[in-house]
């Protein structure tokens, strides 16, 4: 019985015998023969030369397949090796004792594309499973050791070094810092706040001054904080916070019905020039800041993935480089979210981090995350 | 009210993608190269194919995959989990996940066959010939499309991209995965790219 599997460029015979009854299956191979269009000659030889065959080429193919080669083992009777450019070495050892017209090793450049055509006659082969069932196909990842680092030692060992170094450092500068001083409590200054507590009626708060009043007053508020912190860096949140500051500062030079009227300039600005479909999905939120013009100055992203995805705004088109030495201040900062549905929602830069659509649905998805 | 069709039973066959064995890694993502690899592969047929991207979803209907990859959102995301993007999203990238692009990237391969052969016969000949791939019109449009996307999604900032900045670097990338490519379209294609993904990463036999 004959078995064969034709490619383009390759063709494997085999010839055998098939031990049971119904001559379905071969299971004894008495000829292999693997011919290469237009490279002669042709490949023969029985079960010992058909295994070692299939197994390189199979191991060959995988090297090709993730760029980590994997170099055939000197005893293989067929042997496959990179001839440099996009050619392979074929070489199959002389084997006089079973044909003495092989006493010479025979040798075949293939192509990559010749290559591919006899490993795929291969791997048909083995998905075969009426042709010598007992070979099939084994494909195994390569073990870490066997895969040299890219990297050098140095490389590897530096960054953890310097993580533990920058510890102890920081550690030791803090030591020396002094133990921050609480003031005396002195129950005549605290007067004032008994109207906190009066202002918040049913707290239970309004009985006067009491030192807890102060210390719950303030873990209320660092109850609020705590999340918005939790949010975002804590560099950040201050950033925003003096930035806060700053664009009071600088709003204050405008009028209301002034800065509405930027707003609304830069609305149209950047609805303009909004892409029609968008490819992020997460509400991208900007803090932006305009010049009394309404030019776009500068922007800064107030969550990671309106950094990522800046490109996808008009925001980097937009913004107005200054020419000449004269800098020009900004006269107003607006919070600029873009949504993945192309929706822009455009507020006064509040400076609070909570008021940002965008930087709470980045927590959520840190908490989907984890 | 009249049913067009009969309602649809949930086949009950496996899916292709349950063939691929799970490599012992010691954890249930994908390794830092095997998203790398993936990503490169679908980039590079993105750039044999001017729909590569819209031909991805088609796949995943075909293979019927979307319970993994419910849409184009998660396709994206999915690929932006290979660190070298610059819009890299730091989620893991499940097993799972990462056989369905792998049966994706094959399935697209395989309709991509002759061009792919054609592509690499002309390299060998361009080689022989001691000349250069710009005298091969399809092979020179390949390259300048993958090019052209390299650089607009991978992040210039990490060293690993940064080695890319020499055109001839990123034409051999693009070559190589052409390669890789071809060895995607056989009748193994899933298993031998599956395989060769976690190379260098599987625990001591």
């Amino acid at each position: 019985m004959k078995r064969q599997y034709v490619l383009p460029s390759c063709s494997l015979i085999l010839e055998g015998l098939s031990t049971d009854t119904t001559e379905q299956e071969m299971s004894i191979l008495a000829n292999a023969e693997c011919r290469i269009v237009g490279l002669e000659p042709a490949l023969n030889g029985g079960l010992e030369f058909f295994k070692s065959l299939v197994d390189t080429v199979s191991q060959y193919a995988q090297g090709m397949l993730s760029r980590l080669p994997r170099p055939t083992p000197p005893d293989k009777l067929v042997q496959l090796a990179p001839k440099g450019g996009a050619y392979h070495r074929l070489t199959v050892a002389a084997r006089p004792e079973v044909d003495p017209a092989l006493e010479e090793p025979v040798e075949l450049i293939l192509s990559t594309v010749q290559l591919f055509d006899l490993t795929d006659a291969v791997d048909q082969f083995l998905a075969d499973s009426q042709t010598l069932p007992e070979l099939s196909l084994q494909v195994k990842s390569l073990p870490r050791r066997a895969v040299k680092s890219d990297e050098p030692m140095a490389k590897r060992v530096v960054p953890p070094l310097l993580g533990v170094g920058s510890l102890a450092i920081a550690a030791a500068s803090l030591f020396m810092l002094p133990i921050p001083e609480v003031p005396e409590f002195d129950p005549e200054s605290i007067e004032p706040v008994a109207q906190i507590g009066s202002q918040a009626p049913g707290t239970g708060l309004d009985d006067g001054p009491d030192p807890d009043v102060d210390a719950a007053a303030g873990d209320a508020a660092e109850g609020v904080a705590a999340p918005v912190a939790g949010t975002t860096t804590d560099p950040a949140a201050e950033e925003s916070g003096t930035n806060a500051e700053l664009s009071e500062a600088e709003a204050l030079t405008l009028s209301a019905a002034e800065v509405s009227q930027l707003q609304a300039q830069l609305e149209a600005e950047l609805a303009a020039s909004l892409p029609d479909s968008v490819q992020f999905d997460e509400t991208l939120t900007y803090e932006v800041s305009v010049d009394e013009n309404g030019d776009i100055l500068g922007y800064r992203h107030v969550n990671p993935a309106a950094l990522d995805q800046i490109e996808q705004t008009p925001l980097p088109a937009l913004t107005y480089i200054p020419i000449g030495e004269e800098a020009v201040e900004p006269a107003a900062q607006f919070s600029v979210s873009f949504a993945p549905d192309g929706s822009l929602v455009i507020a006064p830069w509040s400076g609070d981090v909570l008021d940002n659509p965008g930087a709470q649905i980045d927590s959520e998805d840190e908490d989907l995350s984890e | 009210m009249s049913v067009e069709s009969p309602p649809v039973t949930e086949p009950a066959q496996p899916l292709l993608i349950d063939k691929l064995p799970d490599p012992k890694i010691g954890t249930a993502d994908c390794p830092r190269r095997a998203k790398t690899q993936i990503d490169f592969i679908l980039l590079a047929i993105e750039a044999l194919d001017l729909a590569g991207s819209e031909a991805m979803l088609i796949a995943v209907r075909d293979l019927g995959l979307q319970e993994i990859i419910p849409g184009r959102v998660e396709l994206w995301k999915l690929r932006s989990t290979n660190p070298l993007r610059k819009n890299n999203q730091r989620r893991p990238m499940s097993l799972q996940e990462a056989k369905a692009l792998v049966a994706i990237a094959c399935y697209l391969a395989r309709k991509l066959t002759v061009l792919i052969r054609q592509l690499l016969i002309a390299e060998q000949q361009l080689q022989d010939k001691g000349l250069s791939v710009d005298h091969h019109f399809r092979l020179n449009h390949y390259l300048e499309r993958f090019q052209i996307q390299f650089r607009r999604r991978m992040n210039s900032q990490r060293a690993a991209v940064i080695a890319y900045n020499d055109g001839e670097n990123l034409n051999e990338l693009a070559l190589s995965l052409l390669t890789q490519l071809i060895f995607c379209t056989g009748t193994q294609g899933e298993r031998r790219l599956w395989a060769s993904l976690f190379d260098g990463e599987v625990a001591e036999r």
